[in-house]
Order: structure tokens, then C-alpha cells, then sequence
């Protein structure tokens, strides 16, 4: 049991409510118990969506999973496509794509890492860090941002526009784009678009490094709030090259405990369920996964910007690499786990894919056209990516008559479920615990889960399998029968009137 | 650079929705056969968010071309002001609040403006338009070809029609 997930009794408690989360991609919200004196009781980020996926895809042909998932999500549909394309060239034979296949779909994913982390560090975040957290809310947005600070709100809408631009050219269309087949991809780049992407790259990563030096300062200017804020303790989970190095497209897991300790370090993703659990809580439609051998307790963790960038080795890419150093030489020799730094590594990850990009376009493998391969059938694939958010699951399997059988993914957001909850828990206690509650305060539970820039619409139950909870209550408020549906659809019923 | 801006946005797997830019598509054909589209500067969206603000920068008049419901068939043609709204809460924006966020980075108003709708009635999902979207499509094309071949604010108002 957390602290602060369940209050020991509800009588007499108050109840805030803050819905939606704003400035994060989907629908949840945040529910605050506190008693006469604000004294904090339970504090819970509850998903209200629910997505339908894995049932409605069961019966479609694999060919066409790889564009139908995209829909999952209007911010990182590249990543879907990249893992259940992953997933599918397991299942189509095909082992290894060619190298300009590969190198276009590395192309397509990091130009979704800058465009996705671009538009949460300048569109959603910086009007909270450059603003302040309780800044006038009609002017806590990217328009009073721009209206404060308009070289860095451009910059911020230019390198978005640049990752959306290389998707455009890659996958054939900046939103759900078509670039990615099972076995490669089916179009080729050709001469006068990477030039194109070429033409404003060095701009580009000097802005890069300039947000990277703007969040620096802000640490700097500040570092008892920064170094504080919604601080926890975390298991960390990411994905590496055999080397150890940084790689958001294909790698091996590593997981670190909270001091740097690993857990595993170059885990076969394919074997993720021998791995990896996930516990149901009836209050959530979010599911809570764990590393099975610590336990539900102990084994949960955090991914995305920050998870990676410490468990890596390494991070390929020069400029990106040395101020992954500065940012760790703030944690004086151990991990970094305040929630604020999140930001600081987002968008050291924007230089590291500018890097990843200018690197592939000067490499003639781009230009090629030999794009898919197929070799012999599979029944079953797992695909893993690192989508802007953490890591992302697919997992499918496929009948003798081509049609997916049986589907299962995990989204990062859902990785960081309770993170995201012992954030928001630790920032209560910090920041609003016995003080008289303000929009300004209630904004600092929503900068820490916006820190994460969670993606809510994604992150749900799928159709059928959502635990829901159905109370009778009597005149007082009293319980007097409670029916549950778990995450396997049974029904539960609980007559309290003995 | 070109100093004509003209801006398409609609969802081509919402049926009529897809009239915006598939008259830039037609537009652009055209006007590359005639030698004019290095004039122009072609932008096609799913919908108008701020970043649409920084194509205005240094243009001297500017073209929205979308799809509605509530117009008179085959299209209208209209004159846009910059119109503060509360824009950040929503996904999409409409013209006049781009052009709005265009006066606020630059401190100056932004270069004339004019909205062509052409009138759609299934916005239902599905792709391909419907028979009567299609007439539209045709009857505007001409009127739009004007539009390029006259790229004036001058010119451009006087064709302006509810």
C-alpha cells in the first residue's frame, strides 16, 4: 500500500477535483482528499478514458495494424507505427531490414522524438517554468510565452515544425503517415528532400542547445525548488545498445534501481512478459506495471526522458552527450530523481535527435531504394520502441489465415503510472498540505504530472477490461453494498447490511 | 521568398472535409502548368494551430481555403480580421485567431487576409468526396484561379461574396 493512495476513512473529508489535467495529450484528473485543517489524506491521478484496441483489432489482416494503431494517438502515431511495424517483421520473417530501411525508420523516429518533445518543453512546460507555477493562469500558456519571451516561443514552434517536417518527408504525411510497412518501408527519400532537411540543421541544434542552456539556468536560479519538487525515489527502466549506448529505436531493456544499481542491464525485449506484470487498481483505468521479481510494492519504476538518459552508458551523439554530463554532475555522483528534471533531459534528447538526424542524412544509405524484406512466417512478434513518452509494447499474434489473434500493448504513459501518482503525492505533501488551496497551488500537482508529459489517451484499459467499482450508499453516506468488476471481468458483490 | 501565402486545412478521411486542400491540390497543379507557383507559398493542414502564425512573417496578403457547412453552395469569399480568442484551450483555431497570434509576435497587423469556404454537407467519416462537394469543388476553381492570377488586397476585395 502507498502513502496517500487510500485514506483510512473518507467521513468527513473534503474532496478536490482537478479535471481535466490540462496541457497533457487525453483526459484525467487528479482527486484530493483533505480534512478541516487541509491536512492531506489521499491524493489519486485517475484516467477517465478507456481505448479499444486490443479488442477491435482482433480478425483485421497484420498488414494493416501497423496504420489502423496510429490512431491510438494524434501526438506520437510514428511511434505506434514503428512498434507494431517492429512487431509485424517478426511476424513476416523479416529478421534484418535493410539498411535503408532501417535508416529511414530511424529518420521518421527521431524526427517524432524532436517534434513530440519540442511541443511539451516550449508548448506545455515552459509557461510554467518561465512564468512561474503560479503565474496569472490566462497568461499560462505558449501565447503568453510568446508574448514574454518571443525568440524562445518561436524557436520552440520552428523545432516542432522541422520533426514534423521530417516525418512529412519520410512516412509521407506529418500525421499518420503510411512510411513504415511490415518488412521496411515503402518510400524512398529522395535527393532534393534531404537536402531540404538539411538546409537549417545547425540552427536548429544551436536552439536546441539553447533550451538545454535556459533549463540549466533555471536549476541553477533555483536548485532548492528544482532539486525538491515532487522528489521520489524510482526504479528506472530504458532501452541500450549492446554497448551500453542510448537507443530510441531498437536496443535491449536495462532497468537500474534507485541508487544506479542494475536490475537487469541487456534484457531480450521479446521476453517482457517473463518480466513484466501489471497490477489492477479499482480506481484507475490505468493499469500499474512492475518488475515481476520485486514485486508490485518494489518494482515499480519510471520511464521516459530522464529513466533513459540514466540508464544508458552513454549517448551517442557528441553535444547531446556532454550535457547529459552537466545534467548528471548535478546529482553530485547519484541519480537524479526530481521530477523537474524530466524537462532538462527532454530536451537534451531534442539535440540528441537533431544529432541522430544530421548524422543520417549524410549518409548515403537514406537515398536507397531497396526498402522491405520478408523471409519465413512467424506466428507471434513483439515490438519495442522508445516513443517520445518511454517505452512502448506491442505485442500480436497472428492466425494461419493472416488475421491478428490476439493483441496486448503497454504505453509508456502507462509504465509511469505510479510515478506519476507518487509525484503528485510528494508534491501535496511539499506544496499544499495544511495551506489554503489556490489555482496556483493545485497547478503545481499538474506541472508534475505534465512533467511527464503523459499521454492519458493512450495509457487506458483496453474495452472489456477495465475494473470498475459500483457503491450503495444510504442517506449518511454510509456503504451499504459494493459490486466490483476486476481486470478479468468477473463480478464481485459485497452486501454489507449484515 | 514568396510574399502570397495560401493556406488549405481539412481531414481528408472526413469526406467534404477535404475540400480545403483539395483545391490547393488543383490550384497548385495549375498554377505550376501556367508558371505562377514559385509565387505562392503552398501550406496544407489538418487543422490551423499557432505555428500557422509564423507563415504570415513577411507576406503581403494571405489565403485560407476550408470547407463549411453554413455557406451558401458553391462557396463564399470574405475579408478576415484578427479575432483574440481563447485559443490555447482548443486543438484547432480558426483563421482569424492565427492572424490574431500574428499581431501579438510581430506587434504590427498582419498583412490582409480573405477566408474562401466552399460549401461541404457530409463531414461523416470516409474518404472522396461527396457528388455535390465535387460540384463545388469545380465551380470554385475558376473563381480561385482568378484569385492567383489578380494577387492583390485590392483585386481581392472586390471579389469578396457572402
Amino acid at each position: 500500500m502507498f502513502e496517500l493512495e487510500n485514506a483510512k476513512t473518507t467521513q468527513g473529508l473534503r474532496r478536490i477535483a482537478i479535471e481535466p489535467v490540462s496541457r497533457v495529450e487525453g483526459h484525467g484528473k487528479v482527486t484530493l482528499l483533505l480534512d478541516e485543517h487541509n491536512k492531506i489524506h489521499q491524493v489519486r491521478l485517475h484516467i477517465v478514458e478507456f481505448r479499444g484496441f486490443e479488442v477491435f483489432i482482433k480478425g483485421r489482416p497484420y498488414w494493416e495494424v501497423p496504420v489502423t494503431v496510429q490512431r491510438l494517438c494524434g501526438i506520437c502515431p510514428v511511434s505506434h507505427q514503428l512498434a507494431a511495424c517492429k512487431a509485424m517483421d517478426v511476424i513476416i520473417g523479416a529478421k534484418q531490414l535493410t539498411p535503408t530501411a532501417e535508416k529511414l525508420r530511424r529518420l521518421m523516429h527521431y524526427g517524432q522524438i524532436v517534434q513530440s518533445n519540442a511541443v511539451h518543453f516550449y508548448h506545455l512546460a515552459s509557461p510554467d517554468l518561465l512564468l512561474g507555477f503560479d503565474s496569472e493562469v490566462a497568461q499560462r500558456n505558449i501565447i503568453g510565452v510568446a508574448l514574454k519571451y518571443p525568440d524562445i516561443a518561436k524557436q520552440g514552434i520552428l523545432l516542432r515544425k522541422y520533426g514534423q517536417e521530417v516525418i512529412h518527408h519520410v512516412a509521407g504525411k506529418r500525421i499518420h503517415g503510411t512510411g513504415a510497412v511490415p518488412g521496411g518501408v515503402n518510400k524512398a527519400l529522395t535527393k532534393a528532400e534531404r537536402d531540404i532537411l538539411k538546409k537549417n540543421l545547425p540552427q536548429l541544434i544551436e536552439w536546441a542547445q539553447g533550451g538545454i542552456e535556459l533549463v540549466q539556468r533555471l536549476h541553477e536560479a533555483n536548485p532548492s525548488f528544482y532539486n525538491t519538487f515532487g522528489l521520489f525515489d524510482s526504479n528506472m527502466m530504458g532501452m541500450v545498445r549492446e554497448d551500453g549506448a542510448l537507443d530510441l529505436y531498437h536496443g535491449y531493456l536495462c532497468a537500474k534501481d534507485a541508487k544506479g544499481k542494475p536490475i537487469f542491464s541487456r534484457l531480450n525485449y521479446e521476453t517482457y512478459t517473463q518480466v513484466l506484470r501489471e497490477e489492477v487498481k479499482p480506481w484507475s483505468y490505468m493499469k500499474f506495471p512492475y518488475i515481476a521479481e520485486l514485486g508490485p510494492e518494489n518494482g515499480w519504476y519510471k520511464v521516459g526522458p530522464l529513466a533513459r538518459l540514466q540508464t544508458c552508458d552513454f549517448i551517442p551523439s557528441p553535444l547531446a552527450e556532454a550535457a547529459r554530463q552537466t545534467m548528471l554532475s548535478f546529482g553530485n555522483g547519484q541519480p537524479i530523481h526530481s521530477t523537474l528534471c524530466y524537462h532538462w533531459a527532454r530536451i537534451i534528447e531534442v539535440l540528441h535527435g537533431l544529432e541522430v538526424i544530421q548524422s543520417l542524412l549524410e549518409d548515403p544509405d537514406v537515398l536507397g531504394t531497396d526498402l522491405t524484406v520478408k523471409g519465413e512466417r512467424q506466428e507471434e512478434g513483439v515490438g519495442v520502441i522508445e516513443a517520445p513518452r518511454g517505452i512502448l509494447v506491442h505485442h500480436y499474434k497472428v492466425n494461419e489465415d493472416d488475421q491478428v489473434s490476439m493483441c496486448n500493448l503497454i504505453v509508456s504513459t502507462t509504465h509511469n503510472n505510479q510515478a506519476m501518482n507518487s509525484a503528485i503525492r510528494s508534491v501535496a505533501m511539499q506544496h499544499l498540505d495544511r495551506r489554503i488551496i489556490s489555482e496556483g497551488l493545485l497547478n503545481h500537482i499538474e506541472c508534475a504530472i505534465r512533467a511527464y508529459d503523459p499521454c492519458l489517451s493512450c495509457a487506458t484499459h483496453a474495452l472489456g477490461k477495465m475494473p470498475l467499482q459500483v457503491e450503495l450508499l444510504n442517506a449518511e453516506g454510509k456503504r451499504l453494498s459494493l459490486l466490483s468488476r476486476d481486470s478479468t471481468g468477473t463480478l464481485h458483490s459485497a452486501d454489507l447490511h449484515a | 521568398m514568396p510574399e502570397v501565402l495560401l493556406t488549405a486545412w481539412g481531414n481528408a478521411s472526413r469526406t467534404d472535409d477535404a475540400l480545403g486542400p483539395n483545391l490547393l491540390h488543383l490550384l497548385e497543379t495549375w498554377a505550376s502548368s501556367v508558371g505562377i507557383a514559385q509565387y505562392f507559398e503552398w501550406v496544407e493542414d489538418f487543422q490551423l494551430q499557432i505555428e500557422h502564425a509564423l507563415y504570415l512573417e513577411g507576406k503581403t496578403l494571405a489565403l485560407y481555403v476550408d470547407a463549411s457547412q453554413n455557406i451558401s453552395a458553391p462557396f463564399s469569399f470574405s475579408l478576415l480580421s484578427p479575432l483574440q480568442q481563447p485559443w490555447h484551450t482548443t486543438h484547432a483555431m480558426p483563421p482569424e485567431s492565427v492572424l490574431a497570434v500574428s499581431q501579438l509576435l510581430s506587434h504590427s497587423p498582419p498583412c490582409p487576409a480573405f477566408l474562401l469556404c466552399l460549401k461541404g454537407e457530409n463531414f461523416n467519416i470516409g474518404e472522396g468526396l461527396s457528388p455535390s462537394a465535387q460540384c463545388h469543388l469545380q465551380a470554385t476553381l475558376p473563381f480561385a484561379q482568378r484569385l492567383l492570377q489578380n494577387p492583390s488586397p485590392n483585386a481581392w476585395l472586390t471579389f469578396c461574396r457572402p
